[in-house]
């Protein structure tokens, strides 16, 4: 159960980096990109979506700063950091070496 | 709603709001978080709106998320996490520039900031400091009150008491007789005044019950060398000690509160003393004492005393020394003029000496060593207070060690830095003092509502400007000290380490040995106070084991004191004793009573010089021992078995032959080689028909704890109270041995005794049983304090560990993964770091130990039945302080144990 919810998270997280590794992009913006290219499976509900992105802040993976621009809402965009982008790359190790494991064992193969 | 009217971003933000309701934590962070939550929302909405979504529906889904309240509290208690709090500091504060108050106002600000942001941190230093000082400063109300406080006489530094010592018993009599006082006063020169005083019980017979008042009787020089301006009226002045004339007196604050209600109109009014009338012309302030501090009245002694022989030591002598002469000339002329009167009266003055002490030693006496020992008690727990903060700091030091580094790379200066780390400290002591005071507050309220009734002053104990300043001073010296450390270590290693890393660096060997050498410093100071406390807490122990020399089982006792007018004359006072005694045996239930002037452990005890037969020895050299008259039922009702001879019986009459009976000390110090039985003795009171008769041995009964369970019993004599009386033993005390509980007859017997004679005051009526444990009330009430402050120490000391293991374990996480990764057991890693902290605690004890023999002497005072290096103790404490300490490793050891290997490896 546990390590269900560790995966869950720790996917949250990783998908998290990743969407912000191709540019910075604003929470609401982050919420229906997860929501369209899981198809639906990983679904964010606000209450959670934000405190992860304040825990990654704080680890300092990503850092976010108000934007106001003309004739535009006043938005919060995040970055993704030099720290950010190590952790990500190690995650994508460490995902690809998992998978790889359980496609030799159980023949579960990502796409 | 309306259609047209479309929400802005600022009434999303108001519908969030309400919906989430408070963030907790800084209220910037939380407009932040409604901030984009809002907008969150509103770009939901914005989006629904664009796909054709009609407004309230819009309105609805966008808010959707926030309606159900367990998700809004999830996403409230997920923001309130206590981790992610830390994210942003306050903005730091600017390089000094300005005035010193500025940077000073900026520092106290931004430390203000800080503590809201950790108020784990803030809470445990606060409350840590708040015990500490709030400790502190009870204490030092109660030492104030009692030792430090000068009397209120003017000028007190100047006035001093005269005590009288015998050479060969140092110690033993410390008053003076009135016609030594009259040479003096006569004499001397070095003394601007002198006065005198007797203590004296007054019978007040004007009021709906006759009561007793303890007071005094002064010569009129007495009050205005003292200098003490009265509440109201006047003072005895030398007019009001002549012959004649009218009888005057002076009332204490507490009586005139307690008998007569503070009634301001009471100067000029006539009290009834002894069926006498007396003119009350003053009342005194509250602080007011003299000589003790239970006298509550003054009258003058006028010819109360007249005729008092030259060894009559009972009065309290006391005067002023002249601007510009010094305690040691007076001491010297008082010297010259002893050995005068040594020549000139060598019956009664050979032997003796007479010291100079300030009045303010005179007054507290023997419980300064008792307060000194509690002032240091409370002290240690202020350094382990002191070091628990410390490790909280130096805990928190690692954490802030980025924000250090940074800042000292941009410049900033190290005093600068040093400056706003004690500031930091300093807001968390003074938050803690103000605690403190609290605290201290509350336990004076309790200490003077139990403390025990014979620690002279301890009722005038307050918190005042003066204890404030002081724990300002305290708390401020607690601010810095614990900061000091870590700050300095801070500056030393932060600029080299910590901006190249976020995880090594000085922290886990630094820290580890700042961490342990505090451990090992709270240890050693925690196992002092908790040998102290185990120490004190074993005499107490032996003390109220010892047996009393009596049974107190089921005996009431109660006093009177026979005064003039209506006995002024001895037999009137034998009267009273004989129909009394007559009337209580007759009370069903009673078994038997007697009578005695000495109540064990109740009274002072009254001396008497004597001689034996056959003996020639030289005045000087005469036999002293206590002198106790007592009724025939006496030894029956309280059980003292009888040794050798017979006891004292109803046939000892008046006309029988005179005969007396010893007490065990008594026989053992006067006749080491012989019985005593048959032998003679008489008395030496330098009053003639008195000393003329002698008196035969004819009984040996045990030795009583007459002064004091701590005391043994000094030579005493018993003489049956029928035969002659000292008319100067006025004292009288009635114990009544009965069949069930003995308060239950209190009633019973005072109805007698007013059947006796209405107009006689009745005291202290109370079972024998609460008269002995009133005799170690303070003994207790010190052991107590000590007691409850060595719990603290080792509280705190466990705190201490906890916190110190905590963080090292923290420290070794990946450590602690490797070791179970490569097979290491749960049990062998909590033995690991259970050993660790037992390790600490192990030097601790053992530095301890030393520093218990170092502080030894300061205690041995006050122990009884066990020395100050006593092994047993030392073992149990060690014990209880490696137990404790290897219990608040438990918590730390047991997380490190179910650490997850894989993920530690893995993890950050």
């Amino acid at each position: 159960m546990s390590t269900d919810r560790e995966l869950r998270k720790g996917s949250a997280e990783t998908l998290i980096l990743a969407l912000l590794e191709e540019r910075d992009r604003h929470g609401y913006e982050i919420a229906k990109l997860i929501d369209s290219r899981s198809a639906g499976a990983l679904k964010f509900h606000v209450a959670s979506l934000y405190p992860t992105l304040y825990r990654l802040e704080r680890r300092g993976f990503i850092q976010g700063k108000w934007v106001e621009k003309a004739g535009m809402r006043r938005r919060r965009f995040y970055r993704l950091t030099a720290a950010g982008q190590k952790v990500l790359d190690a995650q994508r190790r460490s995902w690809s070496t998992f998978f790889a494991a359980l496609n030799r064992v159980a023949g579960i193969g990502h796409a | 709603m309306p259609d047209t009217a479309v929400p802005g971003p600022r009434d999303f933000k108001t519908l969030v709001r309400a919906r989430i309701g408070g963030v907790p934590g800084d209220p910037l962070r939380e407009a932040d978080i409604v901030d984009e939550l809002a907008q969150h929302v509103a770009e939901h909405y914005a989006e629904l709106r664009a796909s054709g979504v009609p407004e309230p529906d819009a309105l609805a889904l966008a808010l959707a998320p926030f309606d159900d309240p367990r998700e809004a509290s999830r996403s409230v208690k997920a923001f309130a996490d206590r981790r992610w709090r830390s994210l942003q500091s306050p903005a730091w504060p600017p390089p000094s520039r300005g005035s010193i108050a500025g940077a000073l106002a900026r520092d106290v600000r931004y430390a203000v900031r800080l503590l809201l942001r950790a108020p784990g941190f803030a809470a445990a230093a606060i409350i840590t400091l708040a015990l500490g000082i709030g400790a502190n400063a009870a204490i030092f109300s109660v030492v104030r009150a009692v030792v430090l406080k000068p009397p209120p006489y003017r000028d007190p530094s100047r006035v001093v008491v005269f005590l009288n010592d015998r050479t060969s018993a140092p110690g033993s009599i410390t008053s003076s007789s009135l016609p030594d006082y009259e040479d003096w006063q006569r004499q001397l020169r070095s003394f601007e005044g002198l006065g005198v005083s007797s203590g004296w019980t007054f019978n007040i017979t004007g009021l709906d019950l006759p009561e007793r008042v303890f007071g005094a009787r002064v010569s009129g020089s007495l009050f205005p060398m003292l200098g003490t301006p009265p509440l109201l009226g006047r003072i005895i002045e030398p007019a009001d000690d002549g012959a004649g004339g009218e009888e005057v007196l002076v009332l204490g604050y507490r009586v005139w509160q307690r008998l007569f209600g503070g009634d301001r109109h009471i100067v000029g009014t006539s009290i009834v003393l002894e069926g006498r009338p007396h003119l009350v012309i003053g009342v005194m302030p509250p602080r007011f004492r003299f000589p003790t501090d239970d006298t509550e009245m003054w009258a003058a002694i006028k010819d109360n005393m007249t005729g008092m022989p030259r060894n009559s030591r009972f009065m309290v002598a006391a005067g002023r020394l002249r601007p510009g002469v010094g305690l040691a000339a007076a001491q010297a002329e008082v010297d010259t003029l002893s050995a005068q009167l040594q020549s000139a009266y060598p019956e009664t003055n050979k032997g003796w000496r007479v010291r100079l002490a300030g009045v303010h030693d005179a007054i507290v006496g023997d419980t300064k060593s008792a307060l000194l020992v509690l002032v240091g008690a409370v002290g240690l727990v202020l350094l382990i207070a002191c070091a628990n903060v410390s490790n909280l700091l130096l805990a928190r030091a690692t954490s802030r060690r980025r924000e250090t580094a940074i800042r000292l790379a941009l410049g900033a200066g190290g005093g600068r830095l040093v400056a706003q780390w004690l500031t930091e400290n300093l807001v968390l002591s003074l938050v803690g003092g103000a605690g403190g005071v609290a605290l201290a507050y509350g336990a004076v309220q309790l200490v003077v509502a139990f403390g025990p009734s014979d620690v002279p002053r301890l009722d005038e104990t307050v918190v005042d400007a003066a204890v404030l300043a002081v724990t300002v001073v305290i708390a401020l010296l607690a601010g810095a000290l614990p900061a000091l450390a870590p700050a300095v270590r801070m500056l030393r290693s932060s600029s080299h380490t910590a901006l190249k890393d976020g995880t090594a660096g000085y922290s886990a060997a630094a820290r580890g040995r700042g961490g342990a050498a505090l451990i090992v410093g709270e240890v050693a100071l925690a196992m002092t106070l908790a040998v102290a406390g185990a120490l004190l807490f074993k005499s107490l122990a032996r003390l109220t084991a010892v047996g009393p020399g009596f049974d107190p089982a089921r005996v009431l006792s109660l006093k009177v004191f026979l005064t003039p007018p209506r006995y002024r004359t001895v037999a009137s006072g034998k009267q009273y004793v004989r129909s009394s005694l007559e009337r209580i045996a007759a009370i069903p239930g009673v078994e038997s009573v007697g009578a005695v002037t000495q109540l064990p452990l109740g009274d002072p005890s009254s001396t008497q010089l004597f001689e034996i037969e056959g003996r020639a020895v030289a005045p000087a050299d005469r036999p002293v021992a206590g002198y106790r008259a007592v009724s025939a039922g006496y030894f029956g009702t309280l059980r003292i078995p009888l040794l050798r001879g017979r006891a004292l019986s109803e046939d000892d009459r008046e006309n029988s032959p005179l005969v007396v009976v010893l007490n065990e000390a008594s026989a053992r110090t006067f006749w080491p080689n012989e019985d005593p039985i048959g032998q003679r003795i008489r008395w030496a009171t330098g009053v003639r028909p008195f000393d003329e008769p002698w008196h035969t041995v004819v009984g040996v009964v045990a030795d009583v704890r007459s002064s004091g369970l701590h005391k043994p019993e000094p030579p005493a004599i018993y003489a049956p109270y029928t035969q002659r009386l000292f008319p100067w033993v006025r004292w009288n005390s009635f114990v009544v041995r009965t069949h069930g509980e003995p308060q239950s007859y209190a009633r019973a017997i005072r109805e007698e005794l007013t059947k006796v004679d209405p107009m006689q005051p009745i005291y202290q009526v109370a079972p024998l049983d609460t008269v002995i444990s009133q005799s170690v009330a303070a003994r207790r009430f010190h052991t107590g304090l000590v007691d409850v402050f060595a719990a603290l120490a080792l509280a705190l000391c466990a705190v201490g560990v906890y916190g110190t293991i905590g963080y090292w374990v923290a420290e070794r996480t990946r450590e602690i993964g490797v070791r179970m990764a490569l097979g290491a057991t749960r049990r062998t890693i909590m033995l690991m770091v259970v050993a660790r902290a037992s390790g600490f605690t192990a030097i601790g004890v053992a530095a301890g130990i030393a520093l218990s023999l170092a502080t030894s002497r300061a205690l041995s005072s006050l122990l009884f039945g066990v020395g100050s290096f006593d092994l047993a103790t030392i073992a149990t404490v060690s014990a209880v302080v490696l137990v404790t300490g290897a219990a608040a490793a438990y918590l730390p050891a047991r997380r490190a144990s179910t650490l997850d290997p894989l993920s530690v490896i893995r993890g950050e």
